[in-house]
């Protein structure tokens, strides 16, 4: 299996695309350390995965947002599992509205979670992989951090901003044998885009109109994203560092 | 992971040696039947039946790419012995003209651009119906960092490499609604004969020095790439461009990311 003995971290690993991504470690031989911010969520999607017969994966509750959570969990992590080979930085949120119509609260937020709080996570975990001489670390980035994103100003910004950490990062760490890259998702089908639609007639606008821009006429599927980040995870990448895949039907 | 290519048809141009030959091996090793399009008789030949000796399915087809005739020719011998065309590497390229440009050659030119950029768009132009009537295909280029940075002395080579970029984005954008992808490798620095048999170990040094890891990639890192490219988990993909260059391209600003 691609990831024998490997053990991995997955934030936002609950559900949606974080959820399958954990399922596709595992899937592929690794044990997991699932980290969500809602413990309950958290616990569900492990023991869910755990009954499908692979390696343990293990739930963790912890806010990325708050750098001593994120120390503490995985210190946590490491009493767990000994080392840890691949952290998968997965964890965030956005609502779509006109930059116009954000309050500072709002971006401030964005930014928290969808660019400062996998720094924390990378911050935390590095010097164990650059003690190993072995990392791979994977960025959930988004195409809206490449292309202008209508009604997702705050949220392009924090993945653009992503982008260039993850470029910068390899450079400093390729050195130690650690890897750093980003898979870029166009519109995933996720339980948080269904409910952006639900609940909002703007983004089910916005998000039908970029439907319709792209060549293969449909959103993707979580484990389409979680495909990508096996690439990246496992020793078939082990050349490729400081990169973006987009995975987003030729949106790109 | 099972990479879903069992019982595939790939092409592999330029498949005789170098990138080609590891992407013949790992396509072959993911259990697709390889068709080795190359000028390369006897090389081509061999790489055949190390395949085969590993237990794979291979063929040595003789094409000069920038041939017409010999292209839709052979495309067509490689759908009737296995019944289809299911994936395309676009890998054969002449690398061999380095002149600053006040002293480049006007035929070097023409026969460069005419066999990595015209020959490509014969054998895409061969193998696109044959994927349209499947409603599957992969089809991988070849493009290569120098392309998206400019190489000093390869005017034709890096023009032609990134006219592959627009010719594969194309593609992808019309192959789309058939559930043909068409995706781009820019390899950097690879440890091929290329590399290996033609470089002086001073300059092999001073290229190693400018990637991140320090060292040249293997082939297999490329053919390990394009694998994924070919897969059924890569169905969602398309129109990207993937360097695979050791975090070479880091030090420098590069276009379309």
């Amino acid at each position: 299996m691609l990831l024998e003995n490997k053990t991995a971290a997955v934030t936002g690993g609950g559900r949606g695309i974080g959820e399958a991504v954990v399922e596709r470690l595992a899937g592929n031989g690794a044990r997991v350390a699932l980290l969500d911010k809602n413990g309950e969520r958290a616990r569900e999607a492990a023991s869910r995965i755990s009954g499908l017969g692979g390696p343990e994966v293990v739930p963790f509750e912890v806010d990325i947002t708050s750098y001593d959570q994120v120390k503490e969990v995985f210190g946590r992590v490491l009493d767990r599992f000994g080392r840890l080979d691949i952290l998968v930085n997965n964890a965030g949120w956005d609502i779509m509205e006109l930059f116009i119509d954000n309050r500072p609260e709002f971006w401030t937020k964005i930014l928290d979670l969808n660019l400062k709080g996998h720094m924390n996570c990378c911050h935390v975990v590095l010097p164990g992989m650059i003690r190993a001489g072995y990392g791979k670390i994977v960025n959930i980035s988004s195409e809206a951090g490449r292309t202008a994103a209508y009604g997702e100003t705050a949220y392009a910004a924090a993945k653009g901003g992503l982008i260039s950490f993850t470029r910068s990062l390899a450079q400093e760490v390729s050195r130690y044998g650690v890897c750093v890259n980003s898979v870029a998702p166009g519109p995933t089908e996720t339980p948080m885009l269904k409910k952006g639609i639900q609940l909002s007639e703007f983004a089910a606008r916005v998000l039908e109109e970029r439907k319709a821009l792209i060549p293969m006429k449909r959103f993707a599927q979580p484990g389409e994203i979680a495909d990508a980040v096996l690439f990246f995870a496992s020793p078939l990448s082990d050349y490729v560092t400081g990169q973006v895949l987009g995975v987003s039907g030729g949106l790109c | 992971m099972d990479f879903g290519l069992k019982g595939k048809t790939a092409i592999v141009t330029g498949g005789a040696r170098g990138i080609g030959r590891a992407d013949c091996h790992v396509l072959s090793r993911e259990g697709a039947k390889v068709a080795i399009f190359d000028i390369l008789q006897e090389e081509a030949e061999k790489t055949a039946q190390a395949i085969r000796e590993e237990g794979g399915e291979a063929r040595a087809f003789y094409v000069d790419i920038s041939d017409r005739e010999l292209v839709n020719r052979q495309v067509g011998q490689v759908a009737e012995m296995y019944g289809s065309v299911d994936i395309l590497i676009n890998n054969a390229a002449i690398c061999d003209t380095i002149a600053s440009i006040t002293k480049f050659d006007d035929e070097q030119w023409k026969r460069d651009l005419e066999v990595n950029l015209t020959g490509m768009y014969y054998i895409t132009k061969a193998v696109f119906p044959i994927m349209r009537r499947n409603r599957w295909g992969r089809i991988v280029s070849m493009s290569s960092i120098v392309g998206l940075l400019g190489g000093y002395g390869q005017a034709s080579y890096t023009t032609s490499k990134i006219g592959v970029v627009g010719f594969a984005r194309t593609i992808a954008l019309e192959g789309a609604r058939y559930n043909i992808t068409s995706n781009i490798i820019a390899p950097g620095i690879i440890g091929s004969e290329i590399f290996l048999n033609s470089i002086s170990d001073p300059v092999k040094d001073e290229v190693r020095a400018r990637t991140a890891f320090g060292r040249e990639g293997e082939t297999w890192d490329i053919a390990n790439a394009v694998a994924f490219l070919c897969s059924e988990q890569a169905k969602y993909i398309t129109g990207v461009i993937l360097p695979v260059t050791g975090g070479l391209d880091l030090f420098t600003i590069l276009p379309h990311q």
